[in-house]
């Protein structure tokens, strides 16, 4: 329509002998080589297109399928064959039988069916082990590596049967049966006496690590003075060192009674205790009843003649 | 239904293809979005002479066009010209039925009927039917319904060319699997674009001069009383040139360009001026008389055959035409040739200046017709529309992924 807003002089033309007659269908058409650029340009981007959507569908469908997947555990398989060697490791006495009867592991069991988690539980409840890990060695193997304390006293009970037990204290205090110790390794561990509590009973013991202590400066220090304790009495120290009084007493064959203070410094109560052992050496052994190196600044020598030596 | 939907203006001249692709907005938006002017090949005077030469360049420039803006065009609108295109005026005329004299809407598609029921030579194509005034008892009138009278006329200036060379230029379109929507002859094209409707109401004629052709429109009333196509253009010049300076063409092409003139003044006589201009071995001097003459003469001749034409059909009155006379077309970048016109014609002449709303490059004469195009198919879609095939999957996601950037 020409001279819009108007109507003025429409322009189109219709019916018979028009323009429009020619354009029908069936119309020549003179094609060029543009022609099928033209198609080809418009395929490759429906091609492209259907490739982006497949694209976008297959990645939507794998994220589907992710989704579903998560609900489930993963079923990932390690390279694990049946067990066929344990490899025991410990850094003190405990033997192989002792693990063969704590674990009881069957060779040929799946390595991936072990539970290694309560295997350390059951190893570190035994007394001597202090600490315990378990691994799986792929394809067909477990270490087992086992951390013992380290037994410092030897401790005497009696059960309720009336029989009597041996056994052996750590260095922190646990109580615990010796399990693969020689018999001379024992015997140079001096025998606990240990400090009664109001209900009577001697568990759980206390201030072992301060006793430890003074038993580790000794042996690496004085070993022969370390070597004559025969018995630690602990009968007066409830284990806090801070309270008045507190006082740790060696029984040996030479001095029935030996008085450390445990607040004390040890290294200057020992070699105290060296002096007047040697001093009593060179006066021709009199018998000594009791030596108290708990005093403040002071030693004094309890002979058997009941004569009292002070030394400063 | 409002859709966008992306047209092609096509125009297939002698001496170039230009295409304007536009994207029509909604029911009153049209954005241009490509345009690619291309070297024409196979068309002489405005018509198709090789068929394959043609068609390689309109697809060439249409695939361009496509790949520049990203897009498929849906539809051509596609523009005709060339010698062959001829313009009748036919009254139709009828009485008015009723016993009370009132107009009715059958009367009125009678009067129309009658006119455009004209038959053709069976080598002829009718192109358009413009539709002038009505009139009711030698009245005239816009829209005669409902009023009174005995004797209802209405006049249409059809234009019909040859059927063998309108059935070529579909066939260029069509073989590119292109539906051709409508077709504008390049002087209704060119004026619906470059006069205000105030111009159209007090008169003015348009002359599109072209490489081959120089194609006319005069309006009167706000109507098309006449059209036409005079075979001689821009390239005849050039022929002129070359034969008058003994000169290659290109070198006459040259000389038109830089130092030619549609006005022959006394003071060219004392003027040279040199072909290159740089010296060259081959560089010549000619005297710009006779360039100016030759130039002169040969706008002369094409101004004074449609003036020749308009005063045949009792057409060429100054008070009828106003609003003076406006040229476009390459050829009317010739220096003066405003002023040939006036001298010609006696009337106001002036350079076509495009519309100011489209982008700068598009407002020089050469796209003139394309814009032309472009605005039939924007003031025609509603028409369009309801013709419309409805849209397909296949066209959706074409359309999808021609806009994906």
């Amino acid at each position: 329509m020409i001279g819009h807003g108007k109507g003025k002089g429409e322009t189109g033309v219709g019916g018979s002998q028009s323009w429009r007659e020619l354009a029908g269908v069936g119309g020549r058409r003179v094609k060029s080589p543009w022609v099928w650029k033209r198609r080809m340009r418009l395929i490759m981007k429906l091609l492209g297109g259907l490739a982006v959507l497949g694209f976008f569908f297959a990645a939507g469908y794998w994220v589907w399928l992710q989704a579903a997947d998560n609900e489930e555990p993963m079923g990932i398989s390690a390279p694990a064959q049946p067990l066929e060697r344990i490899l025991f490791q410990t850094d003190g006495v405990l033997p192989n039988q002792w693990l063969s009867r704590t674990v009881d592991l069957k060779i040929g069991v799946n390595l991936m069916l072990i539970d290694i988690y309560d295997l350390k539980d059951r190893l570190e409840k035994v007394g001597q082990v202090r600490s315990a890990t378990v691994e799986r060695v792929f394809p067909n193997a477990l270490r087992i590596t086992v951390k013992e304390h380290v037994p410092v006293l030897r401790l005497v009970v009696q059960s309720k049967d009336g029989t009597i037990q041996q056994q052996i204290v750590a260095d922190d205090g646990t109580v615990y049966e010796g399990i693969g110790y020689t018999r001379r390794a024992l015997k140079r561990l001096p025998y606990l006496q240990p400090f009664l509590h109001g209900d009577g009973s001697h568990l759980p013991l206390l201030g072992i690590p301060k006793l430890a202590e003074l038993l580790r400066f000794s042996q690496r220090e004085y070993p022969t003075l370390w070597q004559m304790w025969e018995v630690v009495s602990l009968e007066h120290y409830s284990g806090d060192a801070r309270l008045p009084g507190q006082v740790i007493e060696l029984r040996t064959k030479l001095v029935p009674r030996i008085l450390f203070g445990a607040n004390k410094d040890f290294a200057l109560q020992l070699k105290r205790l060296d002096y007047i052992l040697k001093k009593i050496e060179a006066n021709g052994n009199p018998s000594v009843e009791r030596i108290d190196l708990s005093l403040r600044g002071l030693a004094a020598v309890q002979f058997s003649s009941k004569q009292v030596n002070i030394l400063q | 239904m409002s859709q966008d939907r992306v047209v092609g203006a096509v125009e297939i001249g002698t001496s170039k293809v230009a295409v304007l692709l536009g994207e029509i907005v909604g029911k009153g938006g049209l954005n241009i979005i490509g345009h690619v002017a291309a070297t024409s090949k196979g068309v002489k005077k405005g018509m198709i002479s090789d068929l394959y030469a043609a068609s390689d360049c309109v697809h060439a420039a249409i695939m361009t066009a496509e790949k520049n803006a990203n897009t498929r065009i849906e539809e051509v609108y596609l523009a005709q010209t060339g010698a062959h295109l001829q313009g009748v005026f036919n009254v139709g005329v009828t009485s008015v039925r009723s016993a009370n004299g009132v107009v009715e809407k059958s009367d009125i598609e009678q009067a129309k009927e009658d006119a455009k029921g004209r038959d053709l030579p069976t080598d002829q194509t009718y192109i358009h039917h413009i539709r002038n005034p009505f009139r009711l008892d030698g009245q005239a009138l816009e829209n005669p319904l409902a009023q009174v009278g005995r004797r209802l006329e209405v006049g249409y200036w059809s234009v019909h060319g040859d059927s063998q060379n309108v059935s070529n230029s579909l066939s260029v379109i069509r073989g590119f699997n292109l539906h051709v929507r409508d077709m504008i002859i390049s002087s209704i094209a060119s004026g619906v674009i470059l006069l205000e409707e105030a111009e159209k109401e007090a008169g003015a004629l348009v002359i599109d001069i072209g490489a081959g052709t120089s194609d006319y429109v005069l309006y009167r009333n706000g109507y098309i009383v006449k059209t036409g196509v005079v075979s001689v253009g821009g390239d005849h010049i050039t022929n002129d040139l070359s034969i008058g300076l003994r000169v290659g063409r290109k070198g006459a092409e040259e000389i038109k360009i830089k130092h030619g003139c549609a006005v022959y003044r006394s003071s060219d006589r004392e003027e040279t001026v040199w072909l290159y201009g740089d010296l060259t071995i081959g560089d010549r001097q000619y005297p710009k008389a006779a360039i100016t003459r030759i130039i002169d003469a040969r706008v002369g001749e094409i101004f004074s055959i449609i003036k020749e034409q308009l005063e045949a059909a009792s057409l060429f009155q100054a008070s009828d035409i106003a609003a003076g006379i406006v040229l476009t077309g390459g050829t009317s970048r010739l220096d003066g040739i405003a002023e040939a016109a006036e001298s010609q014609f006696g009337l106001e002449a002036r350079l076509a200046s495009g519309p100011p709303d489209v982008a700068p490059e598009l407002r020089c004469p050469e796209y003139s017709t394309a814009l032309g195009l472009l605005h039939y198919a924007l003031t025609g879609q509603e028409e369009a529309q309801e013709s419309a095939k409805p849209y397909g999957f296949l066209r959706h996601l074409t359309n999808i992924l021609n806009n994906e950037k």
